[in-house]
């Protein structure tokens, strides 16, 4: 935190006082580690159990019994929530990952393969880019059919072009740079020299995009489950909570919009953690 | 910075339409209409790709479930689809068919599927014109109102940037459901019926593109107002409102302008969500209906369709970019 060197104030980049500043790092903290606690040990922040049905208090109103309430079969929501962050973010994570590995490889190939192939993955990429993501996502979920990892593969194919685009991009840059030119004139081989200097030279970038990335994979995992095309009917997963809970909004608004909450929350957390990345990026590049 | 004091661009009008310059700017155009038709035309492929990749029959779906035929009867289907010819000639049909605005024919409605694309066309593009309006009248007013001044205002504004950009479009609809159609009983929460009707799913699909457009017009405007050609402004007594209207708005409306295809997606794809939850008809709700029963060909229309319209948008945005900034004019004709 030290090493922060303070970029040129600008009109557009304000830096934010600092009590402010301070406070928001601390609620983004809390908040990251509430979900990283919710995804390894949800029972420690709830003694209620996300299966448990009860007959007798279907679509109960939020209290102190049941903070969010319960749904339709009387379970509890905020058990339901918490257990649903795993299979949420996992997805959300993992397609991520997925989307940055593969458009590594492509864009590092793009970029030193040779012209042929450049002309050929960079044609397909600007293909891929040109559909809008979602619909791309859902062309691939027409071929393999709905389920809960199929929603992760669509998201995956969704997202890889622009890692893609953005990796061939910075591997072309770090391809020229002084650092690259010596290890070659030192006899560095050509795949060492991929692997060891232009690649983490060129994922810095697209790491602190992909930490955005994350709350945008975790909106479309979520939005085709919204849509019925991901797992199976009443397993506790946050997009699905959300399309059972629209046919109780007249009666019981809980039931869709806390699972609801806690998405829009996590895809916050992950988009400002995302965007403090890349500022600390860009200040790097001027200082 | 050299460049753009030497030439404000707020008051050039660029140089005259010389035959040279007519020239450069048709080859130009030229060069866009290429790309665009090879990105259609690898869409088209990517499409044929995912309907060889899909499993199962196509003649069994066509059939219906539990429905037994004569092996004489499916293979006049399968000549009927053209589906007993080899992949290299389906392709080739698949194209030309396609070139004569022929998308095929859907397997559950049995209607031509440019036929059903259109008959949906009507609510989702009265729904994405008014998100359009929506995001463009408040990002501006946003943008406008903040750049460079009222840091207190300009604050909220840019949270609530951050909250458009970031939370799901389906949950602000439930939301908004919740509280206007349940709770306070104003506009209705389902159907396509009437202007009210239009109220809570605009309101929906155009957050996004709101945050978005106000971030880059502030972004654009601040960088504006820093130029020297700003200053000058305000110094012949013109209001900061004046100022960022009359002279910044033009160079941020450039980078917004750069936005325009990835509106265009945002707010096409976004129908699929919104129309979801509204339960309203229209191009997404077709749109899942067919990924739900694998209805191929209106799922490779509609693909086909939203890479058209971002083709289509891209050209425009990249010509309205020439209108607004005559520099870039100059710049194709230096190449």
């Amino acid at each position: 935190m030290t090493n922060v060197v303070a970029a040129p104030p600008t009109l557009s980049d304000r830096p934010a006082p600092r009590l402010v500043a301070r406070a928001s790092t601390i609620l983004l903290t809390g908040t990251l580690l509430l979900i990283a606690l919710a995804v390894t040990a949800p029972g420690i922040l709830t003694g209620a159990s996300p299966t448990a049905v009860d007959p007798s208090g279907v679509l109960a109103a939020p209290s102190g019994s049941h903070w969010w309430g319960t749904d339709q079969l009387g379970r509890d929501v905020c058990a339901r929530v918490l257990y649903g962050a795993r299979a949420s973010l996992l997805l959300g994570v993992g397609s991520v990952a997925l989307a940055v590995g593969i458009g590594a490889a492509l864009g590092l190939a793009a970029a030193l393969g040779g012209r042929l192939v450049d002309l050929v993955l960079t044609r397909v990429m600007d293909v891929l880019i040109a559909i809008p993501p979602l619909m791309l996502a859902l062309l691939v979920i027409a071929v393999l059919g709905p389920g809960s990892g199929r929603t992760m593969i669509a998201t995956v194919v969704a997202l890889t072009p622009l890692y893609g685009r953005l990796l061939r991009a910075e591997a072309m840059v770090a391809r020229r740079a002084g650092y690259v030119e010596a290890a070659r004139g030192l006899g560095v081989g050509r795949m060492a020299l991929v692997v060891r200097h232009v690649l983490p030279n060129a994922l810095g970038p697209a790491l602190a995009l992909a930490t955005t990335g994350v709350g945008s994979a975790i909106v479309y995992v979520a939005g085709l489950s919204f849509l019925g095309l991901g797992p199976q009917p009443s397993t506790a997963q946050w997009g699905l909570m959300l399309a059972e809970g629209r046919d109780f909004l007249r009666s019981a608004w809980w039931v869709g919009v806390c699972p609801g909450a806690a998405l829009a929350l996590t895809v916050l957390a992950f988009q400002a953690a995302g965007r403090r990345a890349q500022q600390r990026l860009v200040r790097r590049d001027v200082g | 910075m050299h460049v753009l004091e030497q030439a404000p661009a707020t008051e050039d009008r660029g140089p005259a339409p010389e035959p040279a310059c007519r020239r450069a700017v048709l080859r130009h155009l030229l060069r866009h209409l290429f790309s665009g038709a090879a990105v259609l035309l690898g869409a088209a492929t990517l499409t044929f790709t995912a309907l060889q990749l899909a499993p199962g029959d196509p003649v069994a779906v066509l059939l219906g479930p539990g429905t037994s035929a004569s092996p004489q009867v499916r293979a006049e289907i399968r000549a009927e689809y053209g589906l007993d010819e080899p992949a290299p000639l389906r392709y080739v049909h698949y194209l030309s068919r396609l070139a004569r605005g022929d998308l095929g024919t859907s397997y559950q409605l049995q209607q031509p599927v440019s036929e059903v694309i259109v008959d949906q066309l009507r609510p989702t593009a009265e729904l994405a014109a008014a998100a359009l309006v929506l995001a463009v009248l408040t990002g501006m007013a946003f943008a406008v109102a903040t750049a460079g001044r009222r840091p207190g205002l300009r604050a909220a504004v840019m949270a609530w940037e951050s909250l458009a950009l970031s939370v799901p479009s389906f949950w602000v609809g439930i939301v908004l459901v919740s509280v206007f159609s349940f709770q306070l009983r104003i506009f209705p929460g389902a159907g396509a019926q009437g202007a009210a009707s239009l109220v809570l799913p605009s309101v929906t699909l155009a957050m996004p593109a709101a945050g978005a457009l106000s971030r880059t017009l502030r972004e654009g405007l601040e960088a504006a107002l820093a130029q020297p050609f700003a200053a000058a402004a305000r110094a012949r007594g013109l209001s900061p409102t004046g100022v960022t209207m009359r002279h910044a708005l033009r160079h941020a409306a450039a980078s917004a302008l750069n936005l325009g295809g990835w509106l265009a997606g945002t707010l096409l794809a976004g129908t699929v969500l919104v129309e979801t939850v509204f339960a309203r008809p229209g191009l997404g709700a077709l749109t899942v209906q067919a990924v739900t029963d694998r209805d191929m060909p209106v799922v490779m229309g509609v693909v086909l369709t939203s890479a058209l319209v971002a083709a289509v948008v891209f050209t425009v945005v990249d010509l309205l970019q020439r209108v607004f900034d005559p520099r870039l004019r100059i710049e194709v004709m230096d190449r």
